[in-house]
């Protein structure tokens, strides 16, 4: 019944851009769709494994610099007489390599998880975020600084009878956004209903059982952060490839705060959380826009997290799934419990 | 299980220890300590308080090396191993507390305890390969085997935390079994339960027993004792004062001694 | 050497600043268990309510950190008694991501409220350093660094000799206990999210002379007191009062020995560096979250 679901949702938003062609509303969604993806990759971490990772926009904005700097090609000195110099490589190829630099990250991140936890995982996770900001900033051989990078190549495809096209209009940008969205999606939903899935969910619940039954901690906790950090890596070669201009800002502390607040309010360690949450968050700016100035929107951002943490810790998903369950359920008095009551009133 | 299997086994020890002693920080906790475990039986380390239960289970499941002595698991010397690899030679011990994962359902619990046994690897889950096809199956299978077994089945989708404290103990039983061992240790199963709750438990204990696992209870409480084990072993101050079937231990002068002494006066 | 020396006198200022910083963000987290992410917002705030007494209402400079501290105090207080009370906040990352939260509305009702432009804001003191053989210092700087090491020093009494002090190093040291000998622990802890705060918005309202009040300048000032606490160890306070003058150190002779440009980046990747090898501090020993 859920893949069902799943499938017709699918079908719905592939038609979308032939019913509703309008540029303006498929960009908005085609942006809103790269954060949901970086969102469902902050899931497996956040939601499924129980680390709260704050330094996801380092990983998407490493898959972006990546992505970009592979597909433009580059020239660094690094001193002592060595000089990187790299030709431009096809742009699947480039968005490839940035998966993989970014799989790496994630596995450096994940080690360390394994070292510190909590507060300090945390901590790190931040600083890593901003170490990779700092170097964008001023490292300007290579990522041409504060000015950022611009005419990024665009992600082409071969289609039989018009052969290779650039994907450059609003409706085939967000085309691809969706084909990518869709299998970041079942890659953590086929991820999370398996053997290894409910094994960092093990973790989350309780690590020391989790180790007593045979859980290695450190290897499911390095391959949560590896599989996490290469969706957040593609969905940031998207972005690199699609706006085709980035800059330092992409690793901002508020990016990745934009993530948290989709995961946490969609449902964390749902597969429908980020989602849904996404897609509120994602387009709200846009609902907003013109309404009220950036910054009272921000504030609602906020105000809503804050909300949500207080009211429905879980999320919407769950909390909607809850409401179904109560309407569908009669009242009922479970009836082991009420002959236990009974034996017990007899006994006493 | 068949009388002939049954008397085959009768022989077999499966644990001893021969001559423990564990000194910590300069106190003796248990002295010169032996004694054996016949397969297939419901075998109870009992003990006032301080007797050095603890200490003998801490030794047994290897999280603490003694002083002296030897452990030995299916004749084979375990002296000062790890609880993990105790744990893969068949020896598993449920934890007193916290011993479930809350916020999954019990069946995924159950699931989850079966990790040991799954081989599909990382592809082969991704991509929901007929390997992992036949191996969730077998697993399900399996999960609900011991769901039966426990006498869960019926909550198999409710939260664990939701299950009241007895289920969440049973359920924890459950997830040590799950590991398939030889010789399962419980360390005080019926602290906190209740009359009802401690009935079902040791109905539990008897079909685990019943179905070939050796289980070593380590308890206070003299009732739940009495009533289920084959045989007890009696320690007071870090020493074995006495050995033998439940009949024998109500009737020895030393042990109601060493419980009215201590000023216990269940048994 | 004179280089050395007038580089150690910056260090020294800055660094005095920064411990107060740290103390404040770890304070909280030693006694509540909070990693307050809203404590650079307290750092602007601090310097905001300076800047608007001193330049808006004409009130002196000193009366107006006085005032920037009263306010963070309340602003503190009201946070706690508004967020951190209810009972079922026990995960540590829910309480993190509410006080992320907090730290978004308060950034952008600065930002609406000063706008994007940088405010100056004016001292008393004369832009003539003083000089000291050949090491010179700015008489703003001077005064900075003297308020701050009386406030280290005055914070130092309170908690070792006051009665007060030694309600809180219990509560820091066992909750359940401290409740069992009388301390009243939900006063306390709205008191150490107030005291906190204040000494945060204090820091700001002391550095904002030196550099200039900008909306956004907390979220560094967020990560450099995470630096400072993690360098000196998680909720230790003499740590955190040593981590800020090392990350002072660190910066002030990284940036002119190594790199300017990346003065800003020392700080975190010295976090890393700690991190691995040392996950409890350099400093405490004394436990580790997680």
């Amino acid at each position: 019944m859920n893949w069902k679901f799943f499938g017709v949702f699918v079908v719905c938003l592939g038609l979308f851009p032939l019913v509703w062609p309008d540029p303006y509303i498929l960009s908005v969604m085609g942006s809103a769709g790269i954060m949901i993806i970086a969102a469902i990759s902050l899931n497996l971490l956040l939601g499924y494994t129980g680390q709260l990772s704050l330094g996801h926009a380092a990983f998407f904005g490493i898959g972006a610099y990546t992505s970009a700097l592979m597909s433009l090609g580059f020239n660094v000195d690094l001193g002592f007489g060595i000089t990187v110099q790299v030709d431009p490589k096809p742009v699947w190829a480039a968005f490839a390599t940035a998966i993989v630099v970014t799989a790496f990250f994630g596995w450096l991140v994940g080690k360390l998880a394994f070292k510190v936890r909590g507060a300090y995982f945390v901590v790190i996770t931040i600083s890593f975020a901003q170490v990779m900001r700092m170097i964008s900033l001023n490292w300007t051989d290579l990522t041409e600084g504060p000015m950022g990078m611009i005419s990024i190549p665009p992600l082409s495809l071969w289609l039989p009878g018009e052969g290779v096209v650039n994907l450059t209009s609003k409706a085939e940008i967000y085309w691809l956004v969706l084909a990518v969205g869709v299998i970041a999606y079942l890659l953590v939903a086929m991820l999370v209903k398996s053997r290894q899935g409910r094994a960092m969910i093990a973790l989350r619940e309780n690590e020391t059982l989790a180790t007593s039954v045979g859980i290695p901690v450190t290897y499911f906790l390095a391959l949560a952060a590896v599989i996490s950090a290469a969706i957040a890596g593609a969905a940031g070669g998207l972005y690199a490839h699609t706006v085709r201009i980035i800059d330092p800002d992409v690793f901002l502390f508020i990016y990745t705060v934009t993530m948290v607040i989709m995961v946490v309010a969609g449902g964390k360690g749902t597969l429908g959380g980020p989602v849904v949450g996404g897609l509120i968050f994602g387009l709200m700016p846009e609902l907003l826009r013109g309404v009220v100035q950036p910054e009272v929107q921000w504030v609602i951002y906020g105000i809503t997290m804050i909300l949500i943490l207080l009211f429905l810790p879980r999320g919407l998903v769950p909390a909607i799934y809850d409401f179904i369950a109560w309407v569908r359920t009669p009242i009922a008095i479970p009836v082991r419990e009420s002959k236990r009551a009974l034996s017990a009133g007899a006994k006493s | 299980m068949t009388l002939a299997k049954q008397a085959s086994e009768k022989e077999q020890i499966v644990l001893s220890l021969e001559g423990v002693t564990m000194k910590i920080a300069g106190l003796v906790a248990l002295n010169d300590v032996t004694f054996s475990i016949p397969a297939g039986k419901i075998v109870s380390l009992i003990g006032p308080n301080g007797a050095g239960k603890t200490t003998a289970y801490n030794v047994i499941s290897g999280y603490m090396a003694p002083t002296s002595g030897m452990v030995r698991l299916f004749d084979e010397d375990i002296t000062g191993h790890t609880p993990h690899s105790i744990a893969a030679r068949g020896l598993v011990r449920s934890f007193q507390r916290t011993s479930v994962f809350d916020d999954q359902t019990v069946f995924d619990n159950l699931l989850t305890a079966y990790h040991l046994q799954g081989r599909a690897s990382l592809i082969q889950s991704l991509l929901r390969l007929p390997e992992f096809r036949r191996e969730e199956a077998r697993l399900k299978k399996q999960v609900w085997e011991m769901l039966d077994f426990l006498e869960l089945r019926h909550r198999a989708d409710e939260r664990a935390a939701s299950l009241s404290y007895g289920e969440q103990r049973i359920l924890g039983v459950g997830i040590a079994l799950a590991a398939s061992p030889k010789i399962l240790l419980l360390d005080e199963p019926a602290a906190g339960l209740n009359p009802s709750e401690t009935d079902e438990f040791k109905a539990m204990i008897r079909r685990i027993g019943n179905s070939g696992i050796t289980v070593l209870l380590v308890e206070h409480d003299m009732h739940m004792v009495m009533s289920i084990s084959d045989q007890i072993v009696v320690l007071n101050q870090g020493q074995v004062i006495a050995e033998g079937d439940p009949q024998d231990i109500q009737n020895n002068p030393a042990v109601i001694e060493a419980y009215l002494g201590s000023g216990v006066k269940r048994a | 050497m004179q280089e050395i020396l007038q580089h150690t006198v910056n260090a020294m200022v800055l660094g005095s600043t920064y411990a107060l910083l740290g103390i404040g963000l770890t304070i909280i987290f030693g006694i509540m268990r909070v990693v307050n992410f809203a404590h650079g917002e307290l750092y602007t705030l601090g310097a905001y309510v300076a800047y608007g007494m001193v330049a808006l209402l004409n009130l002196d400079f000193f009366s107006s950190i006085l005032v920037a501290a009263t306010v963070g105090m309340l602003i503190g207080a009201l946070i706690e008694f508004a967020f951190l009370r209810r009972k079922d906040l026990k995960n540590i990352d829910e309480v993190m991501l509410i006080m992320i939260g907090i730290m978004i509305i308060m950034q952008n009702l600065e930002l609406m409220v000063w706008g994007g432009v940088a405010k100056i804001i004016p001292t008393p003191f004369s832009q003539d350093p003083i000089s000291f053989g050949d090491v010179s210092i700015s008489p703003t700087r001077l005064f900075v660094f003297s308020i701050a090491a009386i406030l280290l020093f005055i914070f130092y009494l309170g908690i070792e000799r006051t009665r007060f002090g030694l309600a809180i190093r219990a509560t820091f040291q066992d909750q359940d206990a401290a409740r069992i000998v009388g301390v009243n622990v939900k006063a306390i802890y709205t008191l150490t999210f107030a005291l906190g705060s204040a000494m945060a918005a204090v820091a700001g309202a002391l550095l904002a002379p030196m550099f200039v009040a900008t909306p956004l300048m907390g979220d560094l000032a967020s990560l450099k007191a995470f630096a400072i606490v993690i360098l000196g160890g998680l909720g230790s306070l003499g740590g955190a009062a040593i981590g800020g003058f090392l990350l002072a150190f660190i910066e002030e002779f990284g940036a002119s020995y190594i790199s300017s440009a990346y003065r800003d980046a020392f700080g975190f990747l010295v976090i890393i560096i700690v991190m691995l090898f040392r996950p409890q501090g350099l400093f405490a020993a004394k436990e580790r979250v997680g």
